[in-house]
């Protein structure tokens, strides 16, 4: 069985709630029970994966070098010949997990789409999603992901959302949104909790019925970026299958705001994190629990090392001078011969054996070592950053913690200077018409060696 | 000559009774290395997305850096305020570095080669330079590598022109007494010399005698990553190993196929090194016991199987095993796409090479290297001797090992 279990709810400032009844905060502490024997305590966090890895980490780097309990994988990225041709994930004789070397260490949470992903021309229909694989714009059939799901064997799986590609949908469009979702909701548990039998997999009728439901992949329900009067009709919908749901999942902050009292006790996921720190203990704030942290891999593209860390710390606050930076642009030609490591008192393997001068040069000569050690390095900043936050809250310090960080840290990323790795296919924010992605890897006098991929 | 300071000591372990083929293991300042020994490239101290701590975990003891690609980035400054490679990389092991001047006459099209050095427009800004012999040794001082290279007039070895390979046979000699004039640090980091003499037998002889009398710590034969005959690649390789001590390292450059690798090593060669099975990896390409795959193929999109049944590295090893069980279909998947495919590759194709140079060494202390050279052969041709390349049978032949007979 896929449970979720509140541990702990931030305790309030006393001075606060008594003068403002409403201003309760709902962060909180939890522990998610996948059914595959995965223990996820939350608040935590799920790295962005593209064709199934995280960006830069080979699995045994993964396994070895990060604390990444699970990752996010989107089906996408694995059907570009479809239908013309089966993709080789279907005939795959065993898991997306096994197909992809993902370390049993994490989860794998399957989606239909990344997110965030690039909004495709066409709309979908009642029975497709619009997708973009690496060949180009696609149809996937909701019937398709829903056998996908059984086949692959997620430990959670989200379901799809029917989401319109104007940012304020008129009424039909609206309703058609919600009866959609509904529908392909409903098409994905009923899958689920048949037990896969409508995938083809006849011969699992002797399976003892207690361990096939044991296993079952925990179903996420996606809540629309629409308000609460708008989705109404399905957010009821929702409520009358709780006992089915193990979670839900939405792309825009305002949607915690909509989730009905009787789901409250569902673990939530923000798919789409790409503002940063501060954008992630707004969230904790709202009682979200899960994390698909997008801005790591875009900092690491960028060269940019991480260091933030939520600590229990008194923070001065002087007026928003002297507020420290959440990351640094390793580009600088000042950290030429600078021997330090990312981060002072960082235990990752970057840190413990690598200074700035080498990842700087791995930059300027385009070796994609430089990413690779980037990116270890600020997964472990966000591992820690989540440690911290679940301990602020067990330990009853969570408001302390983040108005110290409110007041600690700049808001905003810096912005990169230098080049990043070849752009994928899936960074392409436009759509066609444009040049080429990427400056061609050769020059004329060194035509060698530099060409990073 | 004065007998030369070495930082190496060379144990000769054991000798292959049919061929040439040798086992032993040499001692630098950064620990042992097992030889004969496959280097991989890790040209601007990083091998293509691998950390150290992976081409570590493959077993590799000693890789390369391109002197031409530091001096360039980061730069002899820098080099010198970090400490050197070993401490820019965080390379515990040992390091060898080219002299630069191959880069350079490859990558710099306009260089010109005069009794001074190598003459070339910088890369950075069009101004002309001049990489001596003096500046070669300055910079691999810099980089503190524990074998460097001496500078020598390469040329292509299919060049026409006689005369330019005699004086360039010559030169490379001259130079190198320059460079051992120059180098700084003899007491720390190894010196080895260059054999030159293109195609030619009798200027290799020459050249040899020349360069033996210096007594460097080791020997290089140069000059044949060229596209050269494999026949000639042979004969000059066999002439050479033939007239050269027992008891120094020779190392051959720039080559990097298995099949070289093997032949070589019959022929009495000890050391390589060339940057295509690395490079390679990030076109999809695995060197593998039956040859070399390229995973783009369509064929492979569905092929679940190990990138090589044979081969033990983290990639290919199955998860009941320990390793990371990953399949031909994932690769083929990955390439192109994620570095991280191109990660996976490199990693199996580095070990590959490794293994095989390990496997050989296992063979000729069992005296079995005949027999090892056969199953090599016979795996990737499917014991078809028809399909065997005539040059590796001839070289082979010509120190004792008959590939055609059962
Ligand atoms: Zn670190
Ligand atoms: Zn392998």
């Amino acid at each position: 069985m896929n449970t979720f279990r509140v541990l702990k709810t931030a305790v309030t400032d006393v001075a606060a709630t008594t003068t403002q009844p409403g201003a309760t905060t709902a962060a909180r502490t939890g522990v998610l029970n996948l059914s595959k024997g995965f223990t996820v305590q939350t608040p935590n966090f799920l790295a962005p994966t593209s064709r199934g890895v995280v960006p830069h980490i080979s699995p045994d780097n993964f396994e070895r070098n990060t604390g990444v309990e699970g990752v996010f994988v989107a089906l996408e990225d694995f059907i570009e010949k479809a239908p013309q041709r089966i993709p080789p994930l279907y005939t795959y004789p065993s898991t997306l997990r096994s197909f992809i070397s993902l370390p049993s260490s994490a989860f794998l949470l399957l989606s239909a789409r990344r997110s965030p992903n690039i909004t495709c021309p066409k709309a979908n229909s009642d029975a497709n999603l619009s997708i973009l694989t690496s060949v180009g714009f696609r149809d996937l059939p909701i019937k398709d992901y829903v056998s996908a799901v059984i086949r692959l064997e997620p430990d959670i799986v989200l379901g799809i959302a029917d989401i319109a590609n104007t940012v304020s949908p008129g009424k039909n469009r609206v309703q058609k949104m919600v009866n959609r979702t509904v529908k392909w909701l409903d098409e994905l548990l009923g899958s689920v909790y048949a037990g896969g039998s409508s995938s083809g997999g006849g011969d699992n009728n002797s399976t003892d019925e207690k361990d096939t439901v044991k296993k079952l992949p925990a179903v996420f329900a996606p809540i629309l970026p629409l308000e609460k009067e708008r989705q109404r009709f399905y957010l009821s919908h929702l409520v009358e299958n709780v006992e089915k749901l193990s979670g839900l999942v939405f792309t825009t902050n305002e949607s915690v705001d909509v989730v009905p009292e009787e789901l409250a006790g569902l673990p939530k996921l923000q798919s789409d994190v790409v503002g940063g720190p501060h954008q992630v203990l707004e969230m904790v704030e709202r009682g979200v629990d899960l994390f698909n942290v997008g801005f790591v891999g875009t900092m690491t593209d960028a060269g940019i090392a991480l260091h933030f860390s939520f600590s229990a710390d008194e923070v001065m606050d002087n007026g928003g001078k002297d507020k420290l930076d959440l990351a640094t642009d390793m580009w600088d030609v000042k950290f030429a011969t600078d021997l330090s490591p990312l981060e002072e008192g960082c235990d990752c393997y970057t840190c413990k054996t690598h200074h700035k001068a080498y990842i700087r040069h791995c930059l300027e000569a385009k070796e994609m070592t430089a990413w690779v050690l980037l990116q270890i390095h600020n997964l472990k900043v966000v591992e820690r950053f989540f440690g911290g936050v679940r301990r602020s809250i067990e330990e009853g310090w969570w408001e302390k913690g983040r108005s110290g960080f409110e007041v600690k840290y700049t808001r905003e990323m810096p912005v990169g200077t230098g080049l990043g790795p070849r752009l994928r296919g899936y960074q392409y924010k436009s759509v066609g018409g444009e040049g080429k992605l990427n400056e061609p890897a050769y020059r004329s006098l060194d035509s060698g060696d530099e060409d990073g991929l | 000559m004065a007998q030369q300071k070495a930082a190496l000591s060379f144990d000769l372990i054991a000798k292959c009774s049919v061929s040439r083929a040798r086992a032993s293991t040499m001692t630098l300042p950064h620990g042992p290395v097992e030889l004969p020994m496959f280097m991989p490239v890790a040209t601007q101290a990083s091998l293509k997305g691998l950390t150290p701590e992976q081409l570590e975990s493959l077993g590799c003891r000693l890789c390369l850096n391109n002197t031409y690609h530091l001096g360039l980035k980061p730069g002899q400054a820098t080099l010198d305020a970090v400490g050197g490679a070993h401490r820019l990389q965080s390379w515990n092991h040992n390091i060898l570095t080219d002299s630069g001047g191959f880069q350079m006459v490859s990558l710099l099209k306009l260089a010109k080669i005069t009794e001074e050095g190598v003459r070339f427009l910088s890369p950075h800004d069009g101004s002309p330079m001049l990489l001596t012999p003096e500046h070669s040794m300055s910079l691999q001082n810099s980089i503190g590598s524990d074998i460097m290279m001496q500078l020598d007039d390469v040329i292509a070895t299919t060049s026409p022109d006689k005369e330019r390979i005699v004086e360039a046979m010559h030169r490379s000699v001259r130079w190198l007494d320059r460079c051992i004039e120059a180098h700084k640090y003899p007491e720390k980091q190894n010196l080895f010399c260059i054999i030159q003499g293109g195609l030619d037998l009798e200027l290799r002889r020459e050249c040899v005698k020349e360069m033996v009398k210096r007594d460097t710590p080791g020997i290089a034969i140069g000059g044949l990553s060229g596209g050269e005959e494999k026949a000639k690649y042979c004969a000059v390789v066999r002439t050479c190993t033939e007239m050269l001590p027992d008891m120094k390292p020779r190392y051959v450059m720039g080559v990097g196929y298995p099949e070289d690798l093997v032949v070589s090593v019959a022929l009495g060669a000890d050391m390589f090194d060339c940057v295509w099975p690395t490079r390679t990896a990030r076109f999809g390409n695995a060197v593998t016991s039956r040859g070399t795959l390229n995973l783009r193929h369509a064929s492979y999109a569905a092929d679940f199987s190990p990138v090589d049944e044979d081969c033990d590295c983290p990639c290919c090893r199955s998860k009941e095993n320990g390793g990371l069980g990953v399949t031909k279909a994932y690769i083929h998947h990955l390439t192109g796409k994620e570095t991280a495919g191109a990660h996976i590759l490199t990693m199996h194709n580095v070990y590959y090479l490794l293994d095989l140079m390990r496997n050989a060494r296992q063979a000729i202390i069992a005296d079995a290297y005949p027999s090892f050279v056969k199953e090599f052969f016979g795996k990737i041709y499917k014991y078809d001797t028809a399909e065997y390349p005539i040059w590796a049978v001839d070289a082979l032949k010509t120190v004792g090992i008959d590939l055609t007979e059962a």
